[in-house]
């Protein structure tokens, strides 16, 4: 499909916040605890990104005076949903964030809204990925991958901001364990996006013509798709086959921004000593990294309707022949 | 009920007939403007209902189809449910998908729950628009009899195109499904179409393989 | 309508045509109607600007009018022969033609020429009448359809009915083509095949259908003239005519030796034999075929054609059994004109369609008359389940009418003698003197001897190079022969502006162009006069011209104006009307007295003759309007139709439905209606006397007009044989053929009518870019592949396309879709846009003239009726370097320089119909 700003936005940056704000909560109940002041800013930060994300949603929404309705089916829309729980998460995360500029801190309320807050990032990062992950003609997406690596990466990208405030304040011991967590968390993101995008080239040879037209006769080649080109601006699920040195090379891109220059940060902050350039360097690159990726998500998928506007690949059969079966020729001649 | 509009593949010629009679009727019709952009210059205008053109097989033995895809009113209509506000929906009472512009916030999400690619954005107007099934024909009682029919049935050449009640087991349409073997696109996403297609239906050589032989050989 | 705006174009239910259903160009007429190529004022060329370049400044109509008179004027009154006019294919000829001839020069016609001439002059040479408005496959009763290369974009809804009965009824369908598109796509079976060789294959097929008895022995002796005995006398001026009585009428032999007049034998002619009547040698047509069918053996036709020789065994036993082994009875009795009763009617339900498939090539006219004969051979010319006229067809075989021969019948301020279009019937016929054409498209000449509809291509070439003689004024009624209906376009273009070299002036120096749209030719001309679209005038479809009948019987129909043209717009039929009154033309000005204000009083006023009763308009005749066919002009007629549905259709009765060539009922009838001179019998000629004649003239043996030039008599010889013949086209004919292996094609889109669909902004959007297909394994063989650049050159040029593979397509060939690419400037559309910088013209690199054997011009054209040979085009295809479409024609000025920048147009009634400017 057609990837584009507001949606970049919207699921990087909720997954970023999200990221952050369980990173604060780790911190704040599993984690060596850290200086209140660098996580009542990362908490500020984090309301500020959601809030960002929260306005490119309107730019999405090319009629925000019928978003009135947007909660009306919350029964069986996930983008519904999504619209309440962004919207609580946010709305959590705002108390948390803000109260302490009326509030007293580390009292009561700030903690309960910490959990909670918790809760309603990962519950709000859970359906987002869900809207995606639960579309059948979205060949790409239609699988728990979906889900799994929209988490990882938006927790990840939080992580690692979390990761550079910390670097920057020279807490070894923090530092030290949320790199670990980092090194693993690292590793199951690079694991799930390569089976990700396995199932993204799956997807892409997963319909053909047979069942798209009821032809069963292979191969197929579209003659015209009804214009000349495919009509990119009225049906934004479609989107040109991106050609495949651009795909390979935005993957390298993915690999090195969201893998190797990360890992390289983690492995040069663990003995916690003079991270603070590099861990910035490091949130910096994942983050980069989460856009490309992200635009390969939007860019690469497959919608379904493909099969009538591109040629099939030709993929040759291991035991079809041109001849007519002369058994078969023979009983519909005697019909 | 369940109105459906069933296309003979075995009759359709690839005219487009049925692609500009829609057109012609919803840009001026009750869920109209139909838009076009830059319609001089590059164009890329929106269609409800498009014509897919597709060769099979290897020459000689190419054969060539012609698909009207359009909305295909599905039983489980995948854009439904996805939709936040209910701006698109399904007709209890016909089984038409519709969708009701003044509360569509122009998310496209029910675009790409469609599994067929026939909902088409404008973004002058925000908002999703598709195959209404001429429902505005059909339930417009001022019309004569025969333009009470969504106006690609109407103006078909070949008369490829049925309109009628799947629900309904006597009618044409369930008929021409039941005796021709009429498949939906793309089941294996589980959306039920209740548009339908009628596949080919080769007419035979009229003589005997065996009588080709002998007078070969006897004579050629 | 809703509020002065077109809200919905349908068909209409009742028509006997179109049944109620429309095609993609009907209902997307609303922006046809509302183009930004819609011309809105005269216009003349601006002061100085150079012809081509687009300039133009508009005027009033008087000084319009007053110009083109004033031309017009000084050319009646001096020599008629220099206005050339011209006109496209929906310019009604029954008025077009009559104001020529009014006017006095020989030099009109349609666009026939570079059409399809062929067909219609196979069929009416063969059996009076053809495909398409002549004549139709009766598919509601046939079992078994062949069907060769045809035009899908018209008449394209009644064949798309009619093979939608056909499949109902489950009956074959096989497609014989290169290309496999369209209707092919439905075909049962695609029997792929060389183009140009259709006259083998169908050779072949008789060759079989002979040798296998699967033919109808009875139709062909009674129906057809294959029983008549042809003299055998080499060298005499007797040779090869038909026997014939003292009385004029054609001989048969009968059993016991006996020769009696065709009429006479009942049907009991021998087929087959060799005579000798009263010490001449005489042998029946058929026997003479098939001495020439003998050596065209299916394995000769293999070679030939490409298809397999088990292919063309088979098909001919499937359409030989079909027709002989399932005949169709209908319970109508009627009588032929041999006073025989038959109790029912008989069909053989084989039916054939064609059109330039078969027409387009040098060998086209012989090829037509194979069919015709093959369809006589399986007995199915009119009956059901075959081929079946239209009203008013069939008429006498040719028809007769036949242009003035003499030059003087052309003379300084006097009508023609004659109509301007017709059917020769020998030599004598010739407009020549000696050698010399008397026209200037070298119709009727020994080149182009039956050219029956002109020959549209040849004007401009001979305009320019002054041959037979220059013209003074070119008008052009809505034809692009700028473009895309030509050929050699960039030479073409520029022999329009060509000047001579003493005096600095054009050398066709007044250019006048007719249009409603502003077409690549519009910006070559002087003087633009603008025209109504099809929604804003009067007119008809007429039986006098093209008539839209059924075979179940006659039909008219008139178009009504319900939109208002613009102010500056006039309907071109009044302003011919207006021109013809101030020149007072014979029979517009009688005694001083202008006999049709306009249009609309001609559709409803002018008769074929004075008094004549027969007119435009077959229905609602007479004074009261209760008369068909033939009554007194009727004053109310044209409201009449707007009334009743805008059509009239009479339905013949059964018995007169069938056989018409031979059924004495119908010929007494259409008699009465004046279809036919006389209810003599047509019978339809398997062989062809006529053609005879030219080969007698080609041989110095005919008492009249025959050429000198030999080169010339040669031609005849060759090419003009009596029986149907298959000749290699003469494009393969020149010794540099082999270097270009490849022929290319031409496929109409059902959506486009020729140029029009690119102006239509919901048409466009269904194809405004073409590229070229080839089969992938060719592709392969040339190291071509998918999506590539390619230069395509023929041996007069060459040019750029993207390649597209296909499977199908034979290899042998490449097509592309035909007049898609358009002029940059031309059409309302923005210069950038696909039609213009991504869409290929092949009428380029197809070529215009043939080096044969003198230093003559001489067109690539049909040497019996002149059609362009378009289809026999010769290429080679190789990778280009250059990654755009080339050539490049130099942008013109629009004449609306803004249209084209609308960024969204949304078409409804509630607001004007104009887009948001960029």
């Amino acid at each position: 499909m057609r990837p584009t700003t507001p949606l970049l936005l919207i699921t990087v940056l909720q997954g970023l916040s999200g990221g952050i704000t369980l990173a604060i909560a780790a911190f704040s109940f599993l984690l060596p605890p850290a200086s209140d002041s660098i996580l009542r800013n990362a908490l500020l930060l984090s309301f500020a990104i959601a809030v960002i994300g929260g306005i490119s949603s309107f730019f999405h929404m090319h009629r925000p005076q019928a978003g009135k309705y947007i909660l009306r089916r919350l029964k069986t829309s996930w983008l519904s949903r999504e619209a309440l729980t962004t919207g609580i998460y946010a709305m959590i995360l705002g108390v948390v964030a803000l109260g302490p500029l009326v509030l007293p801190v580390n009292s009561w309320w700030y903690w309960v809204g910490g959990v909670l807050a918790s809760i309603a990032a990962l519950a709000a990062m859970f359906v987002t990925a869900m809207l995606y992950a639960t579309i059948p003609a979205m060949r790409s997406w239609h699988s728990p991958l979906t889900v799994l690596s929209m988490m990882a990466v938006g927790l990840s990208s939080g992580g690692y901001a979390m990761l550079a405030l910390l670097g920057e304040s020279h807490l070894a011991a923090a530092v030290h364990r949320l790199a670990i967590f980092m090194l693993l968390a690292t590793i199951v993101v690079a694991g799930v996006k390569l089976l990700q995008w396995k199932l993204f080239r799956d997807a892409r040879r997963s319909l053909n013509a047979a069942t798209g037209t009821g032809m069963p006769r292979a191969p197929y080649r579209i003659i015209d798709t009804g214009t000349t080109r495919p009509p990119y601006h009225t049906q934004t699920q479609v989107w040109p086959d991106l050609p495949v040195s651009l795909r390979g090379g935005l993957e390298a891109v993915v690999v090195l921004t969201m893998v190797l220059l990360p890992l390289g940060v983690i492995v040069a902050t663990l003995d916690g000593t003079g991270a603070g350039l590099l861990t910035v360097l490091g949130a910096i690159s994942f983050l980069f990294g989460t856009f490309v990726e992200r635009w390969l998500f939007f860019g690469d998928a497959t919608h379904s309707s493909k099969v009538w506007f591109v040629d099939q690949e030709k993929v040759g059969s291991r035991v079809a022949t041109n001849r007519p079966s002369p058994a078969l020729v023979h009983r519909f001649r005697n019909m | 009920m369940q109105l459906t509009i069933i296309t003979d593949l075995n009759k359709c010629v690839g005219c487009k007939s049925c692609q500009v009679s829609c057109k012609e009727h919803n840009t001026a019709g009750a869920f109209g403007p139909v838009p076009d952009n830059d319609p001089y210059r590059d164009p890329d205008g929106m269609w409800w209902n498009r014509i897919v053109g597709m060769e099979t097989g290897e020459y000689p033995n190419a054969g060539v189809l012609y698909l009207p895809k359009a909305c295909m009113h599905c039983y489980d209509a995948p854009c439904v449910p996805v939709c936040p506000t209910g701006a698109s929906y399904k007709r209890q009472d016909n089984g038409v998908v519709l969708v009701d512009y003044d509360s569509c916030i122009g998310c496209q999400l029910c675009m790409w729950a469609c599994p067929y690619g026939v909902r088409e954005f404008d973004e002058e107007h925000g908002v999703v628009k598709k195959c209404t099934m001429c429902i505005d024909r059909l339930e417009d009682e001022s019309l004569p009899d025969y333009e009470r029919q969504p106006a690609c049935v109407q103006s078909c050449p070949t008369h490829a195109r049925t309109f009628g009640d799947l629900d309904d087991p006597e009618s044409k349409v369930s008929q021409l499904v039941a005796q021709r073997q009429g498949f939906g696109l793309l089941p294996e996403l589980g959306a039920r179409p209740a548009v339908h297609y009628l596949p080919r239906r080769p007419a035979p050589v009229v003589i005997d393989e065996k009588d080709v032989l002998r007078v070969m050989e006897e004579r050629y | 309508m809703e509020k002065n705006r077109v809200r919905f174009i349908s068909g209409i239910p009742e028509s006997p045509v179109n049944k109620g259903v429309w095609c993609a160009k009907g209902g997307a007429g609303i922006m046809t109607e509302y183009s930004p190529a819609r011309l809105t004022t005269p216009l003349m060329r601006a002061p100085g600007a150079e012809r081509g370049s687009g300039k133009f400044v508009p005027i009033d109509w008087d000084t319009a009018l007053n110009t083109v008179e004033g031309w017009l004027r000084e050319i009646r009154t001096t020599d008629p022969r220099k206005l050339a006019y011209f006109t496209g294919r929906d310019q009604m000829q029954a008025f077009n033609g009559f104001w020529a001839k009014q006017f006095g020069t020989p030099n009109w016609a349609a666009h026939g020429g570079f059409c399809s001439v062929n067909m219609a002059a196979g069929g009416m040479y063969s059996v009076g009448g053809s495909f398409w408005e002549f004549g139709w496959p009766d598919l509601e009763k046939a079992r078994w359809f062949m069907m060769f290369g045809v035009a899908e974009d018209h008449p394209s809804n009644p064949l798309k009915l009619a093979i939608s009965a056909l499949k109902d009824r489950g009956g074959r369908f096989v497609v014989v083509n290169p290309v496999r598109s369209g209707y092919g796509a439905l075909a049962d079976e695609w029997v792929p095949i060389r183009p140009g060789t259709d006259g083998a294959l169908l050779l072949a097929l008789m060759h079989v259908l002979y040798r296998e008895g699967l033919y109808d022995k009875d139709y062909l002796r009674r129906y057809t003239n294959a029983a008549a005995l042809v003299e055998v006398a080499p060298g005499q001026p007797q040779d090869g005519m038909l026997l014939r009585s003292e009385t004029g009428d054609i001989m048969v032999a009968t059993s016991g030796n006996s020769f009696v007049p065709f009429l006479e034998a009942h049907g009991q002619g021998l087929l087959e034999g060799r005579f000798e009547y009263q010490g001449r040698r005489v042998e029946t047509a058929f026997s003479v075929f098939l001495r020439r069918l003998a050596d065209a053996t299916p394995a000769w036709a293999e070679s030939v054609t490409g298809i397999a020789k088990k292919t063309i065994v088979r098909l001919a036993l499937e359409m030989g059994t079909t027709a002989m082994n399932h005949p169709v009875t209908l319970p109508i009795a009627w009588t032929d004109f041999y006073g025989d009763q038959h109790p029912v009617t008989v069909g053989r339900p084989v039916a054939f369609h064609a059109m330039r498939g078969l027409a387009a090539h040098t060998n086209g006219f012989q090829t037509i008359r194979g069919l015709f004969d093959l369809m006589m051979m399986l007995g199915t010319i009119d009956v059901p389940g075959g081929f079946r006229y239209k009203s008013p067809y069939p008429k006498p075989i040719p028809p007769r009418v036949k242009p003035a021969a003499n030059a003087s019948d052309y003379g300084p301020n006097q009508a023609a003698k004659a109509p301007l279009l017709g059917y020769p019937t020998t030599p004598d016929d010739m407009l020549v003197e000696g050698d010399t054409p008397i026209r200037i498209d070298e119709a009727y000449s020994w080149k182009y001897p039956l050219a029956a509809h002109g020959a549209i291509q040849n004007v401009i070439r001979n305009a320019y190079s002054q041959e037979p003689y220059g013209i003074d004024t070119l008008m052009i009624y809505m034809a692009n022969i700028a473009w895309n209906s030509t050929w050699n376009t960039i030479g073409t273009r520029e022999m329009l502006v060509a000047k001579e070299e003493t005096t600095g002036e054009y050398r066709i120096p007044h250019v006048v162009v007719i249009d409603a749209y502003d077409s690549e030719t519009v910006a070559f001309a002087d003087i633009v006069l603008p025209d109504t679209t099809y929604l804003e005038r009067w007119d008809a479809a007429s039986l006098q011209d093209r008539p839209i009948s059924e075979p179940d019987g006659p039909a008219d129909s008139i178009r009504q104006p319900v939109v208002q043209p613009p102010p500056g717009v006039r309907p071109a039929a009044d302003v011919l009307i207006e021109l013809a009154n101030r020149l007072e033309l014979p029979r517009f000005v009688e005694n001083g007295k202008r006999l049709f204000k306009n249009y609309f009083d001609y559709l409803q006023y002018w008769e074929t003759e004075p008094g004549s009763g027969v007119g435009i308009l077959a229905g609602r005749r007479g004074l009261s309007g209760d008369s068909d066919f033939v009554g007194k002009p009727n004053g109310r007629q044209l409201e009449a139709y707007a009334s009743n549905k805008a059509f009239w259709f009479y339905e013949l009765p059964h018995d007169i439905k069938y056989y018409r060539m031979a059924n004495q009922q119908y010929l007494e009838w259409a008699t009465e209606a004046k279809f036919i001179p006389s209810a003599e019998p047509i019978v339809l000629h398997f062989y062809s006397e006529v053609l005879q004649t030219f080969k007698l003239a080609g041989q110095g043996l005919w008492p009249g007009k025959k050429p000198i030039q030999q080169d010339l008599r040669d031609r005849l010889i060759k090419y003009f044989d009596p029986l149907p013949i298959w000749y290699v086209p003469f494009e393969d004919q020149i010794a540099e053929a082999s270097e270009f292996p490849l022929r290319i094609l031409t496929q109409r889109p059902m959506t486009h009518y020729h140029s029009w669909g690119s102006q239509n902004a919901w048409l466009r959007q269904l194809l405004n870019e073409n590229p070229l297909f080839m089969n992938p394994r060719m592709a392969a063989q040339l190291g071509l592949h998918d999506g590539q650049w390619v230069w395509i050159e023929s041996r007069i040029g060459k040019m750029t396309a993207t390649l597209r593979f296909s499977d199908a397509v034979e290899p042998g060939t490449v097509w592309t879709w035909n007049a898609i690419a358009k002029g940059p400037g031309s059409w309302g559309l923005d210069p950038s846009a696909p039609e213009a910088t991504r869409a290929m013209l092949i009428n380029h690199i197809v070529p215009d003239t043939i080096p044969l054997t003198s230093e003559d011009t001489w067109y690539n054209n049909d040497p019996v009726t002149g059609q362009a040979g378009w289809y026999d085009t010769r290429v080679r295809v190789y990778p280009s370097e250059i990654h755009e479409i080339w050539p490049k024609v130099a942008p013109r000025d629009p004449i609306h320089p803004t249209a084209p920048s609308t960024s969204r147009l949304a078409y409804t009634t509630k607001t004007p119909p104009v887009g948001v400017a960029r």
